[in-house]
């Protein structure tokens, strides 16, 4: 009797193996789509549309875990002043609508830039939400020396997709913590360049 | 006529339940040491490979952890910065060294008391939640007085988030013998009989650890209770 117990544990996956294994599937799914929608521009919708498909099914198996948004949902809808994680939230939902907005008319360079001017805004906004702990305030300082670092130049597609992958870090850790705030980095690094001035410095010389 | 304000705040729980933290064997002497190392006052109740239990005994803050599960508790709390700043530190340390990702159940407890001396008016309190009727024909089929009544329901929301109620009048008696020592405790906030209202806030589904902060979470579902308490006995 005792042995089938212990067989049946050790066949269970635990849950936050299972979380783990969805946010990296999901990471990769936006990585990999990015890279190759650069790499085949001529089919860079159709790549989208593929990729968009995969991360719907995979939000299908993370709608078993719960979302920041429904934790801290006040019992009274009327809540004035809702906590500083829920406005995180809807922060970063909001600003995320510009990100979708801005793929999908990436072909059209005015529009999609005026999109992007209207998500600069986010890191800012983040700076009057404070929830002790965390790491929120230097994700938005980090956004705001991408951003602003490459504001003369129009954004690239990978650009784009790699900033709906941050928010979706946060949307996972609110608190960021600190393997979440590693990753970010790499990703702002990668894609904007975070060095600002000094990336031009030629230390060697 | 029921007031919140007239509620003490006997006790609030935050619980967190987890799989598989058998990493708790190889590091709970870590953990012990970074929260000493912010909270010197700490003292460690027990040590154990099933269990660790801390206690600031200033503010009559308690955590328990263990590889299923962290227990934080504050017996009368005043406010909630206080559980709500060890809380974050502490889930934090033991969350980063367990390599806890996710939550599969996240519970949130307020144990509250009224004063009440007489039953009848715990009775009549209870009727107020529409949850309670028996008519008093009925009870004359047995006897005259109705006693040790108690409302016991959950209620969900989505799937998600469920809230466990439990009401019903309490007569008791403080048992100073039966506490540990050395002891330094405050009877003085102690109800003897009264009306306990219990309310349990707990997730259905895991959540990702890091969108668990004890101090905001706290402080939300402290919200909820006036509204829902009084929603629930005016």
């Amino acid at each position: 009797m005792k042995t089938d117990n212990i067989i049946a544990d050790s066949e269970t996956t635990p849950v936050s193996q299972i979380a783990e294994s969805l946010r990296n599937i999901r990471g990769e799914v936006i990585d990999q789509s990015a890279r190759m929608a650069t790499y085949a521009p001529t089919i860079s919708t159709e790549i989208t549309d593929f990729a968009t498909n995969i991360l719907n099914t995979v939000s299908k198996f993370e709608g078993q875990m719960m979302s920041a948004e429904s934790l801290y949902r006040p019992l009274r809808s009327d809540e004035s002043v809702p906590s500083g994680i829920a406005r995180i939230y809807k922060v970063i939902n909001e600003y995320d609508k510009y990100l979708v907005n801005a793929i999908q008319i990436y072909e059209d360079e005015v529009a999609r830039e005026t999109e992007m001017t209207l998500f600069r805004r986010m890191p800012f906004e983040l700076d009057y939400i404070n929830i002790g702990g965390s790491n929120i305030g230097e994700v938005g300082t980090a956004l705001k020396v991408a951003l602003l670092g490459n504001v003369t130049k129009p954004c690239t597609l990978e650009q784009i997709i790699a900033l709906r992958k941050i928010l979706d870090f946060i949307k996972k850790d609110i608190s960021v913590r600190e393997t979440t705030i590693m990753e970010i980095l790499s990703i702002l690094d990668d894609q904007f360049g975070l060095a600002g001035p000094l990336a031009e410095v030629d230390i060697i010389g | 006529m029921f007031n919140f304000s007239d509620l003490l705040l006997e006790q609030l729980t935050l619980e967190l339940r987890f799989e598989n933290a058998f990493l708790y064997i190889d590091k709970c002497g870590s953990i012990l040491r970074d929260i000493f190392a912010k909270y010197p006052s700490a003292t460690a109740e027990s040590v154990a490979v099933n269990e660790t239990k801390i206690v600031l005994p200033d503010t009559q803050i308690s955590l328990a952890f263990s590889p299923a599960r962290i227990v934080l508790n504050q017996q009368y709390p005043s406010g909630i910065s206080d559980i709500g700043e060890f809380g974050d530190f502490a889930i934090d340390r033991i969350c980063k060294t367990l390599e806890i990702s996710a939550y599969t159940r996240v519970g949130n407890r307020f144990i509250y008391i009224l004063k009440i001396d007489d039953e009848k008016e715990s009775l009549e309190l209870m009727k107020n939640t529409g949850f309670f009727n028996i008519p008093q024909e009925k009870v004359s089929q047995m006897g005259d007085t109705l006693k040790s009544a108690n409302i016991k329901f959950q209620i969900t929301r989505d799937d998600e988030v469920g809230y466990g109620i439990s009401l019903g009048h309490v007569n008791r008696t403080l048992n100073l013998l039966q506490l540990p020592k050395p002891i330094k405790y405050d009877a003085s906030k102690f109800i003897l009989s009264g009306l306990a209202v219990d309310v349990d806030f707990y997730t259905m589904k895991p959540v990702d650890s890091g969108n668990v902060k004890a101090h905001e979470l706290i402080k939300k579902n402290i919200k909820d209770m006036e509204s829902l308490i009084s929603g629930l006995l005016k």
